[in-house]
């Protein structure tokens, strides 16, 4: 992938020293029906830092990632963002929204509009950004990910690869202070990881604070500062990568990672 | 849905009728039944013998003249003992008539498919008519005349002006004298002339007007509240509608007519006498010779005279039904976006008005949502904006229901991932719906969207029975410019053709310029 010039477009993260508390998840429940997702979740993350959420699938990962910027409701237990507790509804959360930037499994850029429309479209009408520097904006962002000769087409047009590269791009053009990323590679077929996960690697050594669900163990090992691993709704254990890839110290983490290196 | 209403009344009085055979016989007979009949050529004498009964088409909605007892079934007036009287001079007696009500605008078809055997009911003698049927009389003379509030301004046709709002059935040739006499009285239009009285008493118009005898029917019935003005200004000769080319029969009623004097002025004291207005018998009209009534109607099916000769009538009609879809239709789309995304609204409260409006207004027939705007809504006092913009206003408020459904289905068509990202970059609800939603919704819409148009141009006919003169009223306007009813139907249903080939034309542009790819 084409690589960004150094210094060019790097998040804006004005406010608070790295290593301050920039989300905070206290004794955080969650409820479906009768099924708990979440249960008793502490977490910290630091501004800069880099987590890894990993766990097998109905861990809750994807719920905890998802409950940061309330696409999921939390039942209880409290979240901050930067000092701020999560909004329950209106005006006042999609403010919030516009700081924490997400990236999905399955992309969701908007179908209707084109790749750069889609950048552009948080910029002009949540930030209230004149059309031509929105679009400037935007095709710094498209440039930097590299998919910027492809700001006219639909997003059909494009591979899946590209498309999660344009729904990073999507998200930095709101500037936020911190990025979600719920498995961003587990749509892509195998030849289309690298670019995707290249691209994360950028951003976490421009010190972009992130929250990555992924079995990327690559990834984690290269980026991460810090492993989350998850299992039925509870974290388990926390640890550097190296540790936790090497040595885990829980059994479900053990039996885990056995399992996903099988698999491999 | 005129015609159905008729057909259950139709029906109803049947039974009623049958219903009171067995007391019938302690009816006195009005008229002596004739015992010994000879008539001979007649193929409508022919078919009442077969049958051994007679089949007659009257009215049941004007006192006086032809009216019915709901309670009772009993029909009494001047123009039902008419019909009593000629069915008892052709040798029936009260219990071997049947009567149909039949609305006015069907009437010559009633007579040419033999549903009925004579018409007597407030049917005056035109050329038009007279072109598709034949008459037998006259048997009364009168003429137009205007019922007002006791004590307003209205004193005779010349006080009418833009100011004061006028009444009568829909397409009758009452109200088309006023449009030709007085272009700049301002008309409404009902189906019966009961809707009509009811409107006066209630402020919405200021004068009804129609034939004398049917306005001193009606101004008996509420002689505090009404009364009838001025000298009939236009000339009405009732007469008996016939089959056409049956002039035996026609002859024999005209004998009937011109030999009994005595019988005609009881039959009018007993049912017009009280009313003070004094009538004379007119003389018969023997108006055509037998050789000339053999000459074959030449009205088997549509020409372009329907359309040409009755321009006027066409276009208004035209324009009105395109007011009443584009109007509709415009206030329908806005109000059921509105209400669509109200019902996938995250508010709770929004979600509740939106589902109690869908299933109220959805659930309700949409004559009664006109009744309302035609007659509840002015009756809460607030300024009426007139029957146009009511239609307009109930056509929208039904249609949006549907519409509201179709957004929502097409907004659950789209994946709830485009709204999760549209929210995840900060945009509250109405933009996420506006800019993400919506215009993806839209495109999975326009096939149900177009079949919910369709259906509401469809609909604006019902705005006919609601003195709206769009192309459902015009039937009746034509046929009482003695237009055959088939033709004018046939011409309708064409243009109603057309103009849904028309939207089909659109709805298959808008899909493929906006073919969404995913």
């Amino acid at each position: 992938m084409v690589m960004p010039e150094e210094g060019n477009a790097g998040p804006e993260r004005p406010l608070a020293e790295v290593g301050e508390p920039l989300v905070v998840v206290r004794d955080v429940q969650k409820h479906y029906g009768d099924f708990l997702a979440l249960k008793n979740v502490d977490l910290t993350v630091n501004r800069g830092e880099v987590v890894v959420l990993i766990g097998p699938s109905g861990s809750g990962k994807s719920t905890l990632c998802r409950s940061i910027n309330r696409l999921e409701t939390i039942t209880s237990g409290s979240i901050t963002i930067d000092g701020k507790e999560l909004p329950k509804e209106g005006r006042a959360l999609a403010e919030l929204r516009a700081d924490v930037g997400m990236v999905f499994q399955s992309f969701n850029l908007f179908a209707h509009l084109t790749i750069l429309e889609n950048v552009t479209l948080g910029p002009i009408n949540v930030k209230g950004m004149k059309k031509k520097e929105a679009d400037e904006l935007a095709m710094t962002h498209l440039d930097r990910v590299g998919v910027g000769q492809q700001a006219d087409k639909l997003p059909a047009e494009l591979s899946g690869g590209q498309q999660q590269r344009v729904a990073i791009a999507r998200a930095l053009a709101m500037k936020p202070k911190v990025m979600l990323f719920d498995e961003p590679t587990s749509a892509l077929d195998p030849e289309m990881i690298t670019e995707v996960l290249d691209a994360l690697i950028d951003l976490a050594r421009e010190g972009m604070t992130m929250i990555v669900v992924t079995h990327e163990m690559g990834f984690a090992r290269q980026a991460a500062d810090r492993v989350v691993f998850m299992a039925d709704g509870q974290i388990v254990e926390e640890a550097e990568p190296e540790q936790f890839f090497t040595n885990p110290g829980s059994d479900r983490a053990k039996d885990f990672l056995s399992k996903l290196l099988t698999a491999h | 849905m005129r015609r159905l209403i008729a057909a259950l009344a139709g029906a109803i009085m049947l039974l009623a009728t049958l219903a009171a055979v067995p007391a019938a016989a302690d009816v006195q007979p009005l008229f002596p039944v004739n015992q010994d009949v000879t008539l001979q050529g007649s193929p409508t004498y022919d078919r009442m013998k077969d049958r051994d009964g007679v089949v007659v088409g009257v009215k049941e909605d004007q006192p006086g003249l032809g009216a019915i007892d709901v309670v009772t079934g009993e029909r009494s007036g001047f123009d039902v003992d008419i019909a009593r009287w000629i069915a008892a001079s052709l040798g029936f007696a009260e219990d071997q008539i049947t009567y149909k009500a039949i609305a006015s605008a069907n009437r010559e078809q009633a007579i040419k498919n033999g549903d009925i055997d004579y018409y007597v009911g407030t049917y005056s003698i035109t050329g038009a008519r007279k072109k598709q049927i034949d008459f037998a009389g006259p048997y009364l003379t009168t003429g137009q005349s205007l019922l007002v509030p006791r004590g307003s301004g209205i004193r005779s046709e010349k006080d009418l002006g833009p100011d004061t709002k006028v009444c009568s059935a829909t397409g009758s040739a009452p109200i088309q004298n006023i449009k030709k006499a007085f272009p700049d009285v301002p008309t409404t239009e009902f189906d019966v002339y009961s809707a009509c009285v009811e409107a006066l008493r209630n402020g919405q118009v200021d004068a009804v007007t129609t034939d004398q005898p049917i306005l001193l029917g009606y101004a008996a019935l509420y002689p505090d509240e009404m009364e009838v003005v001025g000298e009939p200004f236009t000339e009405e000769n009732y007469g008996v509608g016939l089959l056409k080319g049956d002039d035996a029969l026609r002859s024999w009623i005209n004998r009937l007519f011109t030999d009994h004097p005595g019988t005609w002025q009881k039959i009018y004291d007993s049912n017009l006498g009280s009313t003070g207005v004094t009538i004379p018998q007119p003389e018969v009209d023997n108006y055509r010779s037998t050789g000339e009534s053999s000459v074959a109607s030449d009205d088997a099916g549509p020409r372009a005279g329907v359309i040409t000769d009755n321009l006027d009538l066409w276009g208004e009609a035209l324009r009105n039904t395109l007011l009443l879809f584009f109007a509709g239709g415009a206030l329908a789309v806005v109000l059921g976006f509105v209400v669509g995304a109200m019902r996938v609204s995250p508010v709770p409260i929004a979600r509740a008005v939106g589902a109690v409006y869908v299933n109220l207004i959805r659930n309700t027939p949409l004559t009664v949502i006109f009744f309302f705007f035609a007659f509840g809504y002015p009756a809460l006092g607030l300024p009426t904006p007139g029957f146009t913009v009511l239609a307009i206003g109930a056509l929208g408020i039904y249609t949006a229901t549907y519409i509201a459904e179709v957004i929502r289905a097409g907004i659950n068509t789209v994946p709830a991932g485009q709204a999760e990202a549209a929210r995840a970059i900060g945009l509250p609800f109405t933009k996420v719906m506006t800019l993400v939603v919506l215009p993806q919704a839209f495109r999975s819409v326009v096939p149900p969207m177009m079949s919910v148009l369709i259906a509401l141009l469809k609909n604006t006919t019902v705005a006919a029975g609601f003195s709206v003169a769009e192309l459902g009223v015009i039937r009746a306007n034509l046929s009482e410019r003695g237009e055959d009813a088939l033709a004018v139907l046939l011409c309708v249903a064409a243009i109603f053709v057309v103009m849904v080939l028309v939207l089909s034309a659109i709805q298959r542009t808008i899909e493929n310029r906006w073919k969404v790819a995913r």
